[in-house]
C-alpha cells in the first residue's frame, strides 16, 4: 500500500488554512502561500503583473537591492514567485525555502530563518510599496508593466515556449486554460496603477489562500510564526470554480507553421468525455495507459518512434484529468514529421486495439509506482500532489478536510488490461499542430570582429 | 575475522559533524572506487561515471565521440535496450556527457541492489551492431538540432567559442552532425577499450543502503561477469593534454544572427501573435588564465571565482539593479562560473535593447572597483549564499550522489569544500578579482534572435 505523511491541519485565521507536514529529511525547509483563482482573461495577466509589482520592494526593504540582500543575508533564503495552472483554475504562488537553523555554522545558529523568512514574506503581501496616495508605486508598476511585455515577447523568440503556448491557444481555444498565463502583451500595457491597487486590495480580502509548510518546525510554531507576521490577515474565500472538460472539434484540427528551425515541434491531442470526479476508475485507467503509452521511460511511444524508428531524441505523452486530454509531443525535423505522426498514430491504436502484453501493463504499473513512492523525497511534489487533492476533492467538503492522494494512487495501479483498452478508445483525435522547420538547415550566422 | 567485518573494514569513514553527514569509501580488487552515503529516504540513487567527456577527443577522432558512446552504451548484448530491463525493476536510469565526465545514473524505490546490478552491467559492456549505430546517428542529430533553435543555447556556444582558441571545450559536447555521421562500431569499441573499465570509474550510492549491500552487489556482479583480475584504481578524469592556448580571449566580440521568419498557416484557426522582434541577447565573458592543476587548488579558486562572479553580478547587487533601473537589462539576467579541465570563466549575460551600452557598463564598474575595491559586506552575503547552496545539495539522494561523483573523479571528498571554503577570504577574492578583471581577458557576444 502507497502511503504519504497526512498533513497536520491548522486555521491560521478565519479564512486560511495552514497545511503542515513534518519532515526531518531536508535540510531546507519549505513555506508556500498559495492563491487559487479561477483563469479569465482580465485577471490572468494583472495577477502575474501584481505578483511581479510585489516582488519589487516593501516598506521595510525598499529596494529590490535591499529585499535580495536581507535574503542573502538569511543565508540565501530563496524566494520564489510561480504562476502556474490546474484545469482551468489559475495559482499564484509565493515560496520561501530557508536553511534549517541546525544546519548554520554555530556562530549564526541563533537566527531564526524560518521566522525571518515570513517575515519577508508578510512584507512583500502586506506592504508593498505605495504612493502617497496609496496606489502602488506608479513608476514601478509601470517598469513591470514593460519587464512582463518583455518576458512575454522573449518567451515567444524561443521555438520550445512559443510552440507550446501556440498549441495550448489553438487547442483549448476560449476555455479559461486556454488563456495565456501572462495573457496578451498588450493587454499588460494597459493596465494602470489604480486598477492594480484595487486588485491587490480585492487579492488580500476575497481570494483562496492556501499555506503549506514543509519541514522540522512544529506547526504550532510554524502557525506562531505566521500571525507574528501577518497579524490576524483573514482573507475570504469565493465559493471555488469547477474545471470543465474540454470539448472535442466537430472536425479533427491541422495546423501547420513553417519557421527558420533546424528541428520541429509536433503536437498530437485526443480528447476523451472521462469525467475524473463521475468516473475515477476510468480516469485512473487512462493515466496507467499514458504510463504506458509515453509516460515512462521505456514507453511504447520511446521504444517505436525513437528507438525502433530513429525519428527523434524525444517523444513522450502527458494526460490532464482536469481537461481529459492526452498530449503527445514529439521533436522531429520536417522530413521525417509525417512518418513520426503516423508512428505516434500506431502507438495509440495499438493500445486501442490490446495490442500490448500483460508484461507492458505490468511495467507501466511499476514506473507509477515508483513514481508515488518517490514524492516524500521532495518537498515540492508533496506540495504538489496535496494541492492538487485540495483544488480537486476539496469541493464540497469542510476546509482544512483533504482528501488522500494514495486512494487515487491505488485506483491506478488497480486498472486492468481491459481498463485500459476501454479508457484508450474513449479518446479521439482533436487537434495536430506542428511548428516546422526547413530540412534541417542551421539557422544562424556567427560573425566576430577583431 | 568474518566477511562482514573484512567488507566493513575496506571502507574509511568520512563524516560532517556541522551538516550530520556521513559516507563511506573502498576500493573494490577490480579497482572500481566505491563510495556509499547511507540516507533515510526512499529514493536511492547510483552512478557510476568515467573522467572521459568531450574535450578529451584525440586528433583523429569525431567530435561527440564520448557522446555518442554513451548514448550507445544503452544496447544490451541480446540486441535489446537497457530502458527496458531498467524499467522492469521500476528503476529509472539515464546517462550525460559533459566536457570532462560521462555518467550512467539510475534511482529506484525498491529491487536497489538489481537496479546496481544492471548500472555495472551497463557500464562494463558495449554491444552495437552496425545497423544500430547507423540508426542513433538521426536520433544524435535530432538532439543537435534541438539546441541549434535556441538563442539561449546559441549565446552560450558563442562565448566559449569566443573565450578559447584552440581548447577543445570549443567544440559541442554532441559534436557536429557532419562528424556524428562518421562514426562506426570499430570505432566505438577502440575507444571503450581505451577509455573505460571499472578501473577508470567511480560508483556512488546514496539511499536506504549500507556500504555491505553495495559492495556485496558489486563484488557479485564482478563474480558473475568474471572479470575477478585484480586492478589498481587509474584516477579520475583525464589530462587535456598539452594545449597552446593563448591566456587573453580569442575573440573580443562575436555577433550571431538568427533567420528571418516565413509563415504558412494551413487552416482558417485564430493567427498567430505578432509580436515584435525579441530583443537581442548578450554575453559577457571573463577567461580566467590561471587553471591549478591540484585539485585542491582549483576548488578553492573555483569557491573564490564563484562568489566574485556573484558579488559583481547577482541580483543582490548594485550593478544588475542599476541596469534594471534604467531598463538597460531584463529580469531574464544570470550570471555563473565553471571550471574544469583546462579551463575557467565567468560570465553575466541577458537581454537588452542595447547591448553595447550593458559592455560600456560593466568596463564602468570594473574600472572603478579597480580603484576602490571589492565591497566586504557583497563579500559576506555571498559567502552566505554559497554556503546554502552547498548545504542545500543534501536534499536529495541525486544531488548527494553527483556531488561525490564530481568530486571523486577530480580526487576531492564531498566536505572538502567546507575546508576549503575556509581560504575563500576578502583578501583572495580581491587579488583574482585583480589578477583577470582585465580588458585581454573579456569577451563580448551578442545574439540576434529570429523570433517566431
Amino acid at each position: 500500500m502507497l502511503q504519504l505523511n497526512r498533513p497536520e491541519v491548522l486555521a491560521l485565521s478565519p479564512g486560511l488554512t495552514l497545511y503542515a507536514f513534518p519532515t526531518d529529511r531536508f535540510k531546507s525547509a519549505r513555506l508556500t502561500v498559495f492563491t487559487v483563482f479561477g483563469a479569465d482573461r482580465r485577471l490572468s495577466p494583472r495577477m502575474a503583473l501584481l505578483f511581479h509589482v510585489l516582488g519589487r520592494g516593501t516598506e521595510r526593504y525598499p529596494r529590490r537591492s535591499l529585499l535580495n540582500r536581507r535574503l542573502d543575508e538569511l543565508y540565501g533564503t530563496m524566494l520564489n514567485v510561480n504562476n502556474f495552472c490546474n484545469g482551468d483554475v489559475r495559482i499564484s504562488s509565493m515560496t520561501v525555502e530557508p536553511l534549517e537553523d541546525r544546519f548554520l555554522p554555530s556562530r549564526d545558529r541563533d537566527i531564526d530563518l524560518l521566522g525571518s523568512s515570513i517575515e519577508v514574506l508578510a512584507q512583500l503581501m502586506l506592504h508593498p510599496l505605495r504612493d502617497p496616495d496609496g496606489l502602488l508605486r506608479r513608476d514601478i508598476v509601470e517598469k513591470e508593466k514593460k519587464a512582463l511585455y518583455d518576458d512575454i515577447i522573449d518567451s515567444r523568440s524561443r521555438p520550445d515556449s512559443y510552440a507550446a503556448d501556440r498549441f495550448r491557444a489553438l487547442l483549448y481555444h476560449d476555455e479559461p486554460c486556454g488563456i495565456p498565463l501572462f495573457g496578451d502583451p498588450d493587454e499588460i500595457m494597459s493596465v494602470t496603477a489604480e486598477e492594480l491597487t484595487a486588485l491587490w486590495k480585492t487579492w488580500l480580502t476575497g481570494m483562496r489562500f492556501e499555506v503549506f509548510y514543509i519541514g522540522q518546525t512544529p506547526a504550532g510554531t510554524v502557525a506562531d510564526k505566521w500571525r507574528a507576521a501577518f497579524g490576524d490577515f483573514s482573507p475570504c474565500p469565493p465559493p471555488s470554480l469547477p474545471t470543465l472538460l474540454h470539448k472535442a472539434p466537430a472536425d479533427v484540427r491541422r495546423v501547420d507553421e513553417e519557421r527558420p528551425l533546424a528541428q520541429g515541434k509536433l503536437y498530437v491531442c485526443m480528447t476523451s468525455d472521462i469525467d475524473p470526479v463521475r468516473e475515477p476508475e476510468t480516469m485512473a485507467a487512462a493515466v496507467l495507459m499514458n504510463e504506458l503509452l509515453g509516460g515512462m521511460p521505456g514507453s511504447l511511444l520511446f521504444r517505436h518512434v525513437r528507438e525502433e524508428l530513429g525519428l527523434c531524441y524525444c517523444c513522450d505523452s502527458a494526460y490532464d484529468a482536469s481537461k481529459a486530454v492526452l498530449i503527445v509531443f514529439c521533436g522531429v525535423g520536417t522530413e521525417n514529421r509525417q512518418e513520426a505522426e503516423q508512428a505516434i498514430h500506431d502507438c495509440i491504436g495499438r493500445i486501442k486495439n490490446g495490442d500490448f502484453t500483460d508484461a507492458e501493463t505490468e511495467l507501466a504499473r511499476v514506473s507509477y509506482r515508483s513514481q508515488c513512492r518517490r514524492i516524500p523525497d521532495s518537498a515540492y511534489a508533496m506540495e504538489n500532489v496535496w494541492l492538487d487533492r485540495l483544488l480537486v476533492d476539496g469541493k464540497g467538503l469542510t476546509p482544512g478536510q483533504i482528501a488522500d492522494p494514495c486512494i487515487r494512487m491505488e485506483q491506478v495501479l488497480s486498472a486492468g488490461r481491459g481498463d485500459i483498452i476501454a479508457a484508450a478508445n474513449r479518446f479521439r483525435l482533436d487537434t495536430v499542430y506542428y511548428l516546422g522547420g526547413k530540412d534541417g538547415e542551421d539557422p544562424a550566422e556567427e560573425n566576430g570582429g577583431l | 575475522m568474518s566477511r562482514e567485518s573484512d567488507r566493513r573494514s575496506a571502507f574509511s569513514l568520512h563524516e560532517s559533524a556541522v551538516l550530520d553527514e556521513r559516507y563511506y569509501e573502498a576500493v573494490h580488487p577490480s579497482g572500481l572506487r566505491i563510495l556509499v552515503c547511507p540516507k533515510k529516504m526512499t529514493t536511492a540513487y547510483a552512478a557510476i561515471g568515467v573522467g572521459y567527456g568531450s574535450i578529451h577527443r584525440e586528433a583523429d577522432e569525431p567530435s561527440g565521440l564520448a557522446h555518442f558512446l554513451e548514448h550507445k552504451m544503452f544496447e544490451r548484448r541480446d540486441g535489446g535496450d537497457w530502458d527496458s530491463r531498467f524499467n522492469e525493476i521500476g528503476s529509472d536510469v539515464n546517462a550525460y556527457t559533459t566536457y570532462d565526465r560521462t555518467a550512467y545514473e539510475c534511482s529506484c524505490t525498491d529491487r536497489f541492489r538489481e537496479a546496481l546490478s544492471a548500472l555495472l552491467e551497463l557500464a562494463g559492456g558495449l554491444h552495437v551492431t552496425k545497423a544500430s549505430v547507423e540508426r542513433e546517428k538521426g536520433i544524435i542529430a535530432e538532439e543537435i538540432r534541438m539546441g541549434l533553435d535556441d538563442p539561449w543555447e546559441r549565446l552560450n556556444a558563442g562565448m566559449i567559442r569566443s573565450l578559447y582558441a584552440v581548447h577543445p571545450i570549443r567544440e559541442e559536447i554532441c559534436g557536429t552532425e557532419e562528424d556524428v555521421a562518421s562514426v562506426t562500431p570499430r570505432l566505438l569499441r577502440r575507444v571503450f577499450g581505451k577509455r573505460y573499465g571499472f578501473d577508470r570509474m567511480v560508483l556512488c550510492v546514496s539511499g536506504d543502503v549500507t556500504p555491505e549491500a553495495v559492495w556485496d552487489t558489486v563484488d557479485g556482479y564482478l563474480s558473475s561477469a568474471g572479470l575477478t583480475a585484480r586492478h589498481r584504481p587509474k584516477g579520475g578524469s583525464l589530462p587535456v593534454g598539452d594545449l597552446e592556448e593563448p591566456s587573453g580571449v580569442y575573440r573580443a566580440r562575436t555577433e550571431i544572427t538568427m533567420s528571418g521568419t516565413e509563415e504558412d498557416d494551413q487552416t482558417p484557426e485564430p493567427p498567430a501573435p505578432k509580436p515584435p522582434a525579441p530583443k537581442p541577447l548578450f554575453s559577457i565573458g571573463v577567461k580566467d588564465p590561471c587553471v591549478p592543476t591540484d585539485p585542491h587548488e582549483v576548488m578553492r579558486r573555483d569557491l573564490c571565482m564563484s562568489v566574485l562572479t556573484d558579488m559583481l553580478f547577482s541580483c543582490s547587487e548594485d550593478f544588475y539593479n542599476d541596469l534594471f533601473e534604467s531598463g538597460l537589462v531584463t529580469a531574464e539576467t544570470s550570471c555563473g562560473s565553471w571550471m574544469g579541465g583546462g579551463f575557467s570563466f565567468c560570465t553575466f549575460s541577458g537581454e537588452s535593447d542595447d547591448p553595447d551600452a550593458v559592455y560600456a557598463a560593466f568596463l564602468s564598474m570594473t574600472d572603478r572597483l579597480h580603484r576602490e575595491g571589492l565591497s566586504r559586506e557583497a563579500f559576506d552575503r555571498c559567502r552566505r549564499t554559497q554556503y546554502a547552496d552547498y548545504v542545500t545539495g543534501f536534499d536529495s539522494t541525486e544531488s548527494i550522489g553527483t556531488g561525490l561523483l564530481n568530486n571523486a573523479l577530480e580526487g576531492l571528498g564531498l566536505y572538502d569544500v567546507l575546508t576549503a571554503s575556509a581560504d575563500v577570504t576578502y583578501e583572495r577574492v580581491s587579488a583574482l578579482f585583480e589578477e583577470i578583471f582585465r580588458p585581454s581577458q573579456y569577451a563580448f557576444v551578442v545574439v540576434h534572435p529570429a523570433g517566431i
